[in-house]
């Protein structure tokens, strides 16, 4: 009942809204990076458009894939979760063996591919939203029982999760959380059992945090970061001071200081202390609205989706690309201790943007689909929650 | 179908609370930005700005010291300072130490201390020249680094050395003109806002809005004129075995300073300690003798008490005052006042002296500027002293110069005011002072301090002078070409032991001017303590002859009539029909402007003149053809650089 034939008469649109967000964000991503990084770039690497060329690359080869996903529709992706997660998985382990997994600023998280280095972590998150909505898709009647609507997806989360952290890869695991909490959430799950999860997952995650020294420190310098500037706190700090710098309106495109080897990675997750630094609180603010528009449409995908399958994996993208800028964001604004997480589209760092514009795509051929799975069961009332939810998204802007 | 329905529904209803979720981050995250941007920014940004920005003294390079045609006196040079890492340094440094204190010649224990003390940092030696810095180089030892500091670098030594001064390591004037326009050469450090990276690196955004060099001081005197003044008294010095020789050479008709020189005197690019450094011609005050007698003699001519027919008995030679017996050196009986200046004799100048009488003789004195500061600004100018002759022997004595002390300027701005028709000149010691982005800080004027005679008695003294010159105790003054006047002096010295007159050791001087008909210089030449031959007329009087027939050469003063003609008759303008610009009037069109020079006129003039003359303003002549000057390129009048090449096409006379 819930799948809808694949010769669906209704007309396929473009989401330009979409689109164009994503588009924006990651020209504007292009833009900073090489204001972020030319000094760096010029200095160490004696090339000023060194990262610029690598990301470059990255985008035209995410752009590929970004019209690969809108290609593929929801039925391909339905087809491909699997085969993505048993890729994620392997990957995972194969970044583990040393000779094949790289190591950079003490996480080993590459596979060297020759031009290019893969961080898997990337890939689990798409793998895990497709995993999941097939999953949820299937599952739908059986979603309050524990043994097959929580458990299953709880262990392959739990899974991912455990790979990322042996990379010490903590942001990742985050996200990969939420995505699953959201998705288990809309799709039925029992709350009394997500808030048991949530209740059980606070002391392991409290012994991930306190059993390893550098993750103790950064959340005790982020609770005073001043107090811990010239160690653990240093980095916060400086993203405090160059935001702060920035004001309404910025120093000016490529005229921010944090760049000037204050602020450690300048280019990659704190890229949006520098455009606050450079394009003040307006820069920031446009920010906030292309993630807005990007939420907004992914809701709105989620809702007039044609079936569970694209209805949750539209929402579990959304809640995947939001999650992450908003933790990217609140981890800048020292809202949050550092995780090391890239702000989508616009960091530097090849896996990141490829994947995520592979994913955009998939988002986008969703988006494409008109109405069907909720609005048929439920002609009235499902239309009325829908019309009524738009608004609460867009005002998110 | 209706459980699929309702629990659908559900799934509209918890996306719509994970999209209230999303919403609330999004409210959280911007509320955070405004907080940070603007509520906080002020505050951020202030903290962001002490990292960022540091303010940089930026310290102009210290302005020159020219000549009155520019030609540079003083200026700064970049210059390499050594110094090591110890860090950085060779496993074994005793002997890269060892090798690098021979090459820079110090010394090597004390450079191994300085190593030992630990740190990363250490002088080595500051501005060193550029063949030790290049032996440096060619050491290689690792830890080893430059810095680029400026050196004071006078590239004429010694000449004007007292006058010039000099800077002390950390580049401040410490005497002469370098201390007293310290401020001004210095010019106003401007403190430059400029970026500091994370590492330390700093990045300089803007340039400093200010000059980036100090003003420059154009001194009044003229450096071939200072060249051969030193030259002539430094060898009268040797000669004559004397203690110190002082020359000062004025222009009459403005009060300026054309040569100041000092003997012996010492080369400020390796400063001296001691009694070299003194500027004594300006600093150092004396009783001056006979030379006062030309004062004497104006004022009573002003006073009315002398009239050129006067006639007095000289006494032949000895005449008791009081209980003191005056002397003259050379004994005369009957003698008019002409005489009594070509002679010099102390008893006929005593009895004017008396005519006059103690209130006027002392205000004729100070009326020619002695016991007050002449006002060149130098530290610690004396005024001179012109006390009260209450005693009849101090009266006497006065009149020819004891009893009174004045330093050589004075004397020689005194015999000035005779030489100009009576009005004594404030001395100058500096024409201009330029700041290259404020303009102008001083533009010396001709300042009169007061009328010190009447025309006519400046004018007849100014005769009697000649007479000096022509049959008096002055003739080896007598000049080839030119008419002279002048006064001999030889003071007998105050023995600083017994506290009477010394015997033996005399201050001899000859103060003159020329041409006597129209006076274009002045100069004092004074010699402290000669040995052998002590009169002024035989140690300074020469000098004062090979100075000024430099000076009216140079300066291209038409020979007095009557007399041979100039040694040095001018080449080729002398068969030529209608007279040829002189280099004089040629040196004239190019004032200095700015470190520029204006290109001179250089048309009509021999090919030998015209090199000569772009020679004086420091530009280089390139000639074509064969005669006179018809030509020029750059235009007259076009400001260019020093050392900039002048073209000029030649064309055959006629």
């Amino acid at each position: 009942m819930a799948r809808a034939s694949p010769a669906d008469p209704r007309p396929r649109s473009f989401d330009a809204w979409l689109a164009a967000a994503v588009l924006l964000l990651t020209a504007g991503g292009l833009v900073m990076v090489y204001s972020a990084s030319a000094v760096k770039a010029g200095t160490e690497l004696h090339d000023q458009f060194y990262f610029l060329k690598r990301q470059l690359v990255a985008a035209g080869l995410g752009l590929g894939l970004l019209l690969l996903g809108m290609r593929l529709g929801a039925r391909g992706a339905e087809k491909l979760a699997y085969l993505l997660l048993g890729v994620t998985v392997l990957t995972l382990v194969l970044v583990l063996v040393p000779g094949i997994g790289r190591v950079a600023g003490g996480a080993r998280r590459w596979i060297n591919l020759g031009l290019f280095s893969f961080q898997p972590a990337e890939l689990a998150k798409v793998a895990l939203v497709l995993y999941l909505a097939r999953s949820l898709a299937r599952k739908q009647e059986k979603m309050k029982l524990f043994s097959i609507g929580l458990l299953p997806h709880l262990l392959v989360t739990l899974l991912l999760v455990g790979l990322c952290l042996l990379q010490r890869d903590f942001g990742t695991g985050v996200v990969l959380a939420l995505v699953l909490f959201a998705m288990l959430f809309a799709a039925g799950a029992k709350v009394s059992y997500l808030l048991g999860a949530v209740l059980l997952a606070i002391p392991v995650a409290w012994r991930v945090i306190a059993g390893t020294p550098y993750r103790m420190q950064r959340i005790q310098a982020f609770l005073d970061p001043f107090q811990h500037k010239e160690g653990a706190g240093w980095q916060m700090v400086e993203s405090l001071l160059g935001i702060g710098n920035g004001g309404w309106l910025g120093q000016g495109l490529g005229q921010g200081k944090g760049k000037l080897f204050y602020l450690p990675a300048a280019h990659t997750d704190f890229i949006a202390a520098v455009v606050a630094e450079e394009v003040g609180l307006v820069g920031i603010a446009l920010l906030l609205l292309l993630y807005a528009i990007v939420a907004w449409r992914g809701f709105r995908a989620a809702l007039r989706a044609t079936d569970p399958f694209a209805c949750y994996a539209a929402l579990g993208l959304t809640v995947l690309i939001t999650a992450q800028a908003l933790i990217n964001l609140s981890v800048v604004f020292v809202l949050l201790p550092t995780k090391g997480l890239t702000l989508p589209f616009v960091s530097y760092g090849g896996s990141s943007l490829i994947t995520l514009l592979g994913a955009a795509g998939l988002l986008l051929a969703l988006s494409g689909d008109r109405g069907g799975f909720l609005a048929r069961s439920t002609p009235s009332r499902g239309g009325a929650s829908a019309a009524g939810l738009r608004p609460s998204a867009e005002g998110a802007r | 179908m209706a459980g699929g329905g309702r629990s659908t529904r559900w799934v509209a209803v918890r996306i719509g609370a994970v999209a209230v979720a999303a919403v609330a981050g999004f409210a959280v995250v911007g509320a955070r930005a405004v907080q940070l941007q603007v509520v906080q920014s002020e505050k951020l940004g202030a903290m962001a700005r002490d990292q960022y920005v540091r303010e940089l003294d930026w310290k102009p390079r210290r302005g020159a010291i020219t000549d009155r045609n520019g030609a540079v006196l003083a200026q700064d040079v970049e210059a390499d300072s050594v110094f090591v890492d110890p860090e950085e340094l060779p496993e074994r440094r005793g002997p890269a130490l060892a090798r690098l204190a021979k090459v820079l010649s110090v010394e090597g224990k004390a450079l191994e201390r300085k190593v030992a003390r630990g740190g990363r940092f250490a002088w080595v030696k500051r501005r060193i020249s550029p063949d030790e810095s290049a032996a440096v180089r060619a050491l290689r030892i690792p830890g080893v680094g430059f810095a680029k500091e400026s050196r004071r670098y006078y590239p004429r030594r010694e000449l004007a050395a007292q006058l010039v001064g000099f800077v002390g390591d950390d580049g401040d004037g410490l005497e002469g003109v370098e201390r007293l326009f310290d401020d001004a050469l210095s010019g106003e450090a401007s403190r430059v806002p400029s970026l500091r990276d994370a590492r330390g690196v700093m990045l300089l955004k803007d340039a400093p809005e200010r000059a980036i060099e100090g003003a420059r001081v154009e001194l009044t005197i003229d450096q071939g004129l200072q060249l051969a003044a030193e030259r002539a008294l430094s060898r009268a010095v040797t000669q004559a075995r004397a203690a110190a020789g002082m020359l000062v050479a004025l222009d009459p008709s403005t009060g300026e300073v054309l040569a100041l020189a000092n003997a012996p005197t010492f080369n400020p690019n390796t400063p001296r300690r001691g009694e070299v450094l003194r500027n004594r011609a300006v600093l150092d005050s004396f009783e001056p003798g006979s030379t006062f007698k030309v004062f004497t003699l104006v004022g009573a001519l002003d006073a009315g008490v002398l009239r050129a027919g006067d006639s007095f008995y000289c006494e032949k030679g000895s005449w008791r005052v009081g209980q003191n017996v005056l002397h003259d050196s050379h004994p005369i009986g009957w003698a008019g006042p002409a005489k009594i200046i070509a002679e010099s004799s102390n008893i006929c100048a005593a009895k004017v002296g008396q005519r006059l009488g103690r209130e006027r003789l002392q205000r004729t004195l100070m009326a020619f500027g002695f016991g007050e500061k002449v006002g060149t600004d130098l530290p610690a100018e004396p005024r001179g002293a012109v006390p009260f002759p209450r005693a009849e022997v101090a009266l006497a004595t006065m009149s020819f110069g004891h009893g009174v002390t004045a330093t050589p300027l004075q004397i020689t701005a005194g015999v000035a005011a005779i030489a100009n028709g009576g009005t004594l000149l404030r001395p100058q010691l500096v024409r201009r002072v330029v700041d290259p982005a404020r303009g102008p800080l001083l533009q010396a004027a001709p300042v009169a301090v007061r009328r010190a005679a009447s025309p006519s008695a400046a004018a007849q003294m100014a005769r009697w002078m000649e007479g000096v010159v022509t049959e008096g105790t002055g003739k080896r003054a007598r000049l080839d070409g030119w008419r002279a006047a002048g006064k001999t002096g030889t003071a007998q010295k105050v023995d600083p032991l017994s506290g009477g007159y010394s015997a033996d050791k005399r201050f001899s001087s000859f103060v003159g001017f020329a041409p006597a008909e129209e006076p274009r210089i002045v100069i004092g030449v004074f010699i402290d303590e000669p040995r052998g031959e002590v009169m002024g007329g035989e140690v300074a009087a020469p000098v004062f002859k090979e100075v000024a027939e430099h000076a009216l050469r140079s300066m291209s003063v038409r020979p007095s009539g009557g007399d041979p003609a100039p040694r040095e008759p001018e080449p080729v303008a002398a068969a030529d029909e209608t007279p040829l610009p002189s280099v004089e009037q040629a040196l004239r069109t190019a004032r200095p402007d700015r470190g520029g020079v204006a290109v001179p006129v250089l048309e009509g003039l021999p090919a030998r003149a015209a090199l000569q003359v772009l020679e004086r303003v420091e530009l280089l002549g390139e000639t074509a053809g064969t005669g006179l000057v018809s030509r020029q390129a750059p235009a007259p009048g076009t400001v260019v650089e020093p050392g900039t090449r002048v073209r000029l096409t030649l064309q055959p006379r006629g």
